[in-house]
C-alpha cells in the first residue's frame, strides 16, 4: 500500500505534465471548435529553439525560453490565419493539424538533426525541494514549477475567460460565431488570439516539460499528445480545471497500473490507460448531449466519377502491359519498389473507401496493416499456404476494424478521427509489443515460397505480379461498391445519418460494413507488405504512417479509385530516400520528406481539397461538349 | 460509342498510370537509386559473387535453428554479372580492380541511434582502399539505414543482396538484427560483425565480436556483490525477445549468487520509451534496494540519474560502457559508478583506441562521434579486411566464413583474445572494469572471463 501510494504521488508533475499540453487544446477548441494534434510539435519545436539559444547560443534560459514561447505563438498565428481559417470544415481544419503536426517534425529534422543527444534547456534544476520520508517521495524544484504552473495556469485562464472582455468575447465567438460577428465582436481577431495563447502555452509547456524527459528529440514529445488528448477530453474540451483534474489523475494512475501490471511483461500501459480515459469520455460526452464535436464528414470527398467499363478498356489494357513489361525491365531493387506501390495503393484504396465513399476518417489504418502482416504470418505458423494467408490477414484486420466501428456508431467524425488516433499511439507503444500477437521476437517471420528467392529477380516478379492481380481485384470491388443497393446506402451516409435512417437504410449496418471492408483492404496490404519483407513487425504502421497514408490520399483525392495508385506511388516515393549520402545518413533526407508532407496536405485542402485526380476530372469536366451539329431538315 | 467525355477520362486515367510508372522509373533509379543506398567507397563495376562448395563451421556453439554441422554446398548466385570471370569450383575470382560489394546496415535515425558505427567503419575501410585495397580489390560498403524498423531493416538486406554484396558486415542495427538469421541462413550470405543478438551467436552465419549479454549479465551480477551491495536491482531495457530477456535475468541472478549473494535479484525491465524513471527509483528505494547493475541506453541512462539525483539515491551502481557515452550528462550521481565493458576504454589511450579515434576525428572532424559503439565498428572492419585477405582469391561466401573462422588474434588492441574456431561463435567473454571519478572514466581492472553457456 505504501509503495503504490509513493508511486501514484510520485507520478503527479507527470501529469501537470501532460495537464500544462492539454491546456492549450483547450483553449483552441473553446474558440475555434477545431481540435488541434499539433500541440506536442509545437512544444517540440520550442523545446529545439530554447535549446539551441541556451545551450548553443549561450543566450540567458529565461530569455531562450520567453523567446522559443513566443515562437510558439507565432506559428500559432500563423497556422489559423494561412491554414485553419480559409479552411472549410472542421475535419478538414483538424485534418490541417496533423499536416502542421508531420511538417512540424520534418522541419525540427532538417534545421536540428533527428537524433537524440542534444541538450535540452534547463529552467529549473532538478535537485529535491521536498521529500517525504515515509514515502521515499522527493520532487525535484523542475517537478515543483511544472506542477504550480498547471496549477496557476488552469486558475488563471479560468479567470481570464470568465472575468476579461477578450475572454468573454472568446466565449462568444465560441457559442455563436455569426452572432457575435453581427453584434460587432472582431471575430477573427479573437479566433487568432485563441490560437496564439493556445500555441504558446503548448511551447512554453514543452520547454519546461523536455528537460524532465531527459530526451530532446523529434518523437517524444508528440507521443505525449495522446495523454494530452485524454486530459483534455475529461475537460470535455471545455473546462480548464476538469482538464487539469484529468492530467494530474492520469498521473497519478499511470505508474500505480504500470507497476501492478509489471509482472506481465506488458509495454505501452501509459498508453493503453490513456486510450482508455479517451473512450470513456468520448461515449460520456455523447450520453450527455455533449457531443458538439461533429462537423461532418471530410468536406473533399466529392467522389470522382468512374467511367463505364467499355471506356476503361484503353486504362485496362495499357495498364496490363505496363504491369507485365516494367518487371522485365528493370533490376531486382526496382521490382521491389513497384512491388511496393502496389502495396501502398491497396492501403491508400482502404482509405478511397473509408473516407471517400463511407465519409468516416480513420487516423489508424497503418494499425489495421499491422494486423493483416501479424494475422498473416501466424496463418503461415499454423500450415496456411502463403497467398490464403493474406486473406486472413485481411480477415483479422476486418475483425479489428469493425470492433473499432462499434464505437465509432456512437460518434461524430472528429471525435472518430480523436479515437483512431488514439489507438494508433497505443499500438505503436502497446500492441506492437504485445508478445502473443507479435511473438517472443517482436516480430514474426512470414517466408513465401513460390514467390522468392529472395534475392532473384524471377522470384520478385512473380511476388509483384500477385499484388498487381490482388491490387486490380480491390480496386474494382471497390468501384463496383459505389453501384447498386449498397452504394445507395454508403453515399447517404457520407451525407447524412439522419437521411440514410430515413431512405430505409441502416446507418450501423453500413458504418459496419464500411470499416470492416476498409479494414480487410488495409490488412491484405499490410500482410502483402510482410510478405515483401518476410518479417511481419508493427514498426513500419506507427502513427506518423498511420498519419501519413491519410495525408497522401487526400492529396491524391479520396474520392477516386484510380486515385490510389497514385497515391501508392506517392507513398513509395516518400518510403525512399534521396539526395547526398550525407543527408541520407543524417536523417535529412527522411525530415525533409516529412516536411513535404505536411506542407503539401495543408496546401491541398487549403487550395485543392478534392486532390490531385479531382482536380484533373474536374478539369475535364469543365472542357465544352461538343454540339451536335443540327440537323437541317 | 463512348461519349467524348469518357474517352477523356479514361485517356486520363492511361496517362496517369504511365505517368506513375514513367515517374517511377525516372525518381527510383535515376535519383535514388532504387534502394537510395548511401553507396560509400570505390565505384565500379557489379562483382559476381558465387559462393561455391566449401565446408561450413562445424562443431557446437548451443542451441541452433539453422543449419550446422557437416558440410553445405552453397551455390546461391546474386547481383549483376558485370566484373566477372565466371566461377569454378574453386570460388568466383573478380576481375583484376573490380571491388568487393559488402552491406552495411546501421540505424542512423531515430531517438536511438549507432552513427559512430557507421562512421568508423568506414573511415577505416577508406584507409585500406586508400592503401590499395585488399588483394588488388577495393571494397565498395553499401551503408543503409533501418530506422530502428526491422522491416525496413529487411528490406535494405534484401536491396543488398540484389545489388551483389559479397557479405553484410559491421551491422549495428538490434530491432533488425533480431530477427535476421533466418535469413542469413536462407540466403547463405554472412555477417561478420554486429551489435549482437540472442540468435547471432548460435548461427554459423553470423559473427558477433562484442560480448554475448549473458557474459554483461553475470559479469554485472557479480561485481555488484564484489562491491559492496547486500540487496541487488537490475533495470534494462526490453530487448524485444523473450529467450534474451529471459537469458540475461538469468545470468544476473547466477552472477550474484556465484559471487556470494543472497535472495534474489529485484528485477527492472523498462520499455525504451518508458519517459520518467521516478517510479522505478521509489519502488527500489522502498525495497532496500543498495547496489544496481543496469544496461540501459543513453537516454535511459540519463533518466535513471535525473531520478537519482531527485530521490539522493546513491546505490553501488554498476552500468555498461554507454554510461560513459559523452550523451550522458554527468550529475552528483555519475560519480563513483563502476562500468563493464567488452571493449577497451577510450580513456585507457592504447595505440590501436588511439588510432581509431584520431582516424575518425581525421575523417570527420566536428561531426565524429567516438564511443564505444564506434569502436565496435572500427574492430568489425578491421576483422573483415583480415579476413578478406586471408580469403585470397577464394571470394566466396563460404570462403570469407572459413576465412574468419580461421583468424587468430590478440584482441586486435580492443578486447581480450577472441576465440575464433570452426563453428565458435561465443568470442568475446571477458570484459574489465573501470570507475567514473572525478567526472572521468578510469580503467580499473584487465579482463575477467567467464565460461558460462549462454
Amino acid at each position: 500500500m505504501r509503495l503504490y501510494l509513493a508511486l501514484a504521488l510520485g507520478g503527479l508533475p507527470l501529469g501537470a505534465m501532460y495537464a500544462l499540453q492539454a491546456l492549450g487544446i483547450v483553449v483552441i477548441y473553446k474558440t475555434s471548435k477545431v481540435f488541434t494534434f499539433a500541440t506536442g510539435a509545437v512544444g517540440m519545436l520550442a523545446a529545439y529553439v530554447a535549446s539551441w539559444l541556451a545551450v548553443e547560443q549561450h543566450v540567458p534560459v529565461v530569455l531562450a525560453a520567453a523567446t522559443a514561447t513566443l515562437t510558439g505563438v507565432g506559428v500559432g498565428l500563423v497556422m489559423e490565419s494561412l491554414t485553419i481559417r480559409p479552411v472549410r470544415g472542421a475535419v478538414n481544419r483538424t485534418v490541417v493539424t496533423l499536416g502542421w503536426l508531420i511538417a512540424l517534425q520534418g522541419l525540427v529534422g532538417m534545421l536540428f538533426g533527428n537524433t537524440s543527444g542534444r541538450q535540452a534547456a534547463k529552467v529549473f534544476s532538478s535537485e529535491p525541494l521536498f521529500t517525504v520520508q515515509a514515502l521515499n517521495l522527493a520532487y525535484g524544484v523542475d517537478q515543483t514549477a511544472v506542477l504550480l504552473l498547471a496549477l496557476a495556469l488552469a486558475a488563471g485562464l479560468g479567470l481570464f475567460f470568465r472575468r476579461s472582455a477578450l475572454g468573454t468575447a472568446m466565449r462568444a465567438v465560441a457559442d455563436d460565431p455569426e452572432a457575435a460577428g453581427l453584434l460587432g465582436m472582431p471575430v477573427h481577431r479573437v479566433s487568432l488570439t485563441a490560437w496564439g495563447l493556445g500555441c504558446g502555452l503548448s511551447a512554453l509547456s514543452g520547454v519546461l516539460v523536455t528537460p524532465l524527459l531527459s530526451s530532446l528529440d523529434t518523437l517524444t514529445l508528440v507521443v505525449f499528445t495522446i495523454q494530452a488528448l485524454a486530459a483534455a477530453l475529461v475537460g470535455r474540451l471545455q473546462s480548464l480545471p476538469l482538464t487539469l483534474l484529468g492530467g494530474l489523475g492520469l498521473g497519478l494512475v499511470q505508474p500505480v497500473v504500470r507497476h501492478a501490471l509489471r509482472d506481465l511483461g506488458l509495454s505501452g500501459t501509459n498508453e493503453l490507460v490513456a486510450l482508455l480515459v479517451v473512450l470513456v469520455a468520448l461515449v460520456a460526452r455523447r450520453r450527455t448531449g455533449r457531443g458538439d464535436v461533429g462537423g461532418g464528414g471530410l468536406v473533399p470527398a466529392a467522389q470522382v466519377a468512374l467511367p463505364s467499363l467499355r471506356a476503361l478498356a484503353p486504362v485496362v489494357a495499357t495498364g496490363a502491359v505496363l504491369v507485365v513489361v516494367l518487371p522485365l525491365t528493370g533490376s531486382t531493387t526496382f521490382v521491389i519498389d513497384l512491388s511496393l506501390v502496389a502495396i501502398w495503393a491497396l492501403a491508400v484504396l482502404s482509405i478511397v473507401l473509408l473516407t471517400g465513399v463511407v465519409g468516416q476518417v480513420s487516423v489508424c489504418q497503418g494499425v489495421f496493416m499491422a494486423l493483416g502482416g501479424f494475422g498473416a504470418a501466424i496463418a503461415v505458423d499454423h500450415g496456411v499456404p502463403f497467398v490464403p494467408a493474406l486473406l486472413v490477414g485481411g480477415g483479422l484486420a476486418a475483425a479489428a476494424a469493425a470492433l473499432v466501428a462499434l464505437p465509432a456508431l456512437r460518434l461524430q467524425p472528429l471525435e472518430l478521427a480523436i479515437a483512431t488516433l488514439s489507438l494508433a499511439f497505443t499500438a505503436d507503444t502497446f500492441l506492437y509489443k504485445w508478445h502473443p500477437l507479435v511473438s517472443d521476437a517482436s516480430g514474426r517471420a512470414i517466408p513465401r515460397p513460390g514467390f522468392a528467392e529472395i534475392g532473384t529477380a524471377a522470384g520478385q516478379r512473380a511476388y509483384f505480379w500477385l499484388l498487381a492481380v490482388v491490387l486490380v481485384l480491390a480496386g474494382l470491388a471497390v468501384a463496383s461498391l459505389r453501384r447498386g443497393r449498397t452504394g445507395a446506402a454508403l453515399t447517404a451516409l457520407r451525407s447524412s445519418e439522419a437521411a440514410t435512417a430515413a431512405m430505409g437504410f441502416s446507418v450501423a449496418s453500413a458504418k459496419l460494413r464500411g470499416f470492416a471492408a476498409a479494414g480487410f483492404l488495409a490488412g491484405v496490404a499490410g500482410a502483402a507488405y510482410a510478405g515483401l519483407n518476410q518479417i511481419a513487425t508493427g514498426a513500419a504502421f506507427d502513427t506518423t504512417r498511420s498519419i501519413s497514408l491519410l495525408a497522401y490520399a487526400v492529396v491524391a483525392g479520396v474520392g477516386s479509385v484510380p486515385g490510389a495508385v497514385l497515391g501508392g506511388l506517392i507513398v513509395t516515393l516518400s518510403t525512399l530516400s534521396f539526395g547526398s549520402s550525407t543527408d541520407i545518413a543524417s536523417g535529412f533526407s527522411a525530415s525533409a520528406t516529412s516536411a513535404l508532407t505536411g506542407v503539401v496536405l495543408i496546401l491541398v485542402l487549403r487550395f485543392a481539397p478534392e486532390g490531385v485526380t479531382g482536380v484533373a476530372a474536374r478539369a475535364v469536366r469543365r472542357r465544352p461538349r461538343p454540339v451536335p451539329a443540327l440537323e437541317v431538315a | 460509342m463512348l461519349s467524348p467525355r469518357d474517352r477523356l477520362l479514361a485517356w486520363l486515367f492511361a496517362a496517369q498510370l504511365l505517368a506513375a510508372a514513367v515517374l517511377g522509373v525516372v525518381l527510383v533509379n535515376a535519383l535514388g537509386g532504387g534502394s537510395a543506398p548511401t553507396v560509400l567507397g570505390q565505384a565500379g563495376p557489379l562483382p559476381s559473387v558465387t559462393a561455391a562448395p566449401s565446408a561450413v563451421p562445424t562443431g557446437t556453439v548451443g542451441p541452433t535453428t539453422g543449419p550446422r554441422g557437416g558440410s553445405t554446398t552453397v551455390t546461391t548466385t546474386t547481383g549483376g554479372q558485370q566484373g566477372s570471370t565466371g566461377s569454378s569450383g574453386g570460388g568466383t575470382v573478380l576481375k583484376p580492380g573490380a571491388p568487393i560489394k559488402i552491406g552495411v546496415l546501421v540505424t542512423q535515425t531515430g531517438a536511438i541511434n549507432f552513427a559512430p558505427s557507421a562512421q568508423a567503419t568506414k573511415a577505416y575501410v577508406d584507409r585500406v582502399n586508400a592503401a590499395g585495397g585488399v588483394n588488388g580489390h577495393k571494397i565498395e560498403l553499401i551503408i543503409m539505414d533501418d530506422q530502428l524498423d526491422q522491416a525496413r531493416g529487411q528490406q535494405a538486406a534484401q536491396r543488398m543482396l540484389a545489388d551483389g554484396v559479397l557479405a553484410f558486415a559491421a551491422w549495428n542495427a538490434p530491432n533488425t538484427e533480431n530477427q535476421i538469421v533466418p535469413f542469413l541462413e536462407a540466403n547463405k550470405v554472412p555477417l561478420i560483425g554486429s551489435y549482437g543478438m540472442y540468435a547471432q551467436y548460435h548461427s554459423p552465419w553470423a559473427y558477433a565480436f562484442s560480448a554475448h549479454y549473458g557474459h554483461y549479465g553475470y559479469e554485472l551480477g557479480r561485481w555488484l556483490k564484489e562491491k559492496g551491495s547486500t540487496k541487488a536491482g537490475f533495470i534494462y531495457i526490453d530487448n524485444g525477445e523473450a529467450r534474451a530477456n529471459d537469458g540475461l535475468e538469468r545470468a544476473v541472478q547466477a552472477g550474484w549468487k556465484d559471487a556470494g549473494g543472497t535472495g534474489t535479484v529485484e528485477m527492472h525491465r523498462e520499455d525504451p520509451t518508458q519517459g520518467v524513471y521516478d517510479d522505478v527509483v521509489t519502488s527500489l528505494q522502498l525495497s532496500g534496494v543498495d547496489g544496481i547493475a543496469t544496461i540501459l541506453d543513453q537516454t535511459a541512462y540519463n533518466r535513471l540519474q535525473q531520478a537519482s539525483d531527485r530521490h539522493a539515491y546513491t546505490p553501488v551502481h554498476v552500468a555498461t560502457p554507454l554510461f560513459a557515452d559523452p550523451a550522458v550528462a554527468k550529475t552528483s550521481s555519475n560519480e563513483g559508478t563502476w562500468v563493464a565493458s567488452d571493449m577497451e576504454f577510450l580513456e585507457a589511450g592504447t595505440p590501436a583506441v588511439n588510432d581509431y579515434v584520431q582516424t575518425v576525428r581525421a575523417a570527420y572532424g566536428a561531426k565524429a562521434t567516438v564511443n564505444w559503439v564506434g569502436e565496435v565498428g572500427w574492430l568489425d572492419a578491421m576483422i573483415l579486411v583480415d579476413a578478406l585477405k586471408a580469403m585470397g582469391k577464394d571470394i566466396t561466401r563460404a570462403g570469407l566464413v572459413k576465412a574468419v573462422d580461421g583468424l587468430r588474434s590478440n584482441g586486435y588492441g580492443f578486447t581480450s583474445p577472441l576465440r575464433f574456431g570452426p563453428g565458435e561463435r561465443d568470442l568475446n567473454r571477458c570484459l574489465k572494469l573501470g570507475r567514473i571519478t572525478g567526472g572521468k572514466l578510469v580503467p580499473a581492472t584487465g579482463w575477467r572471463c567467464d565460461g558460462q553457456p549462454f
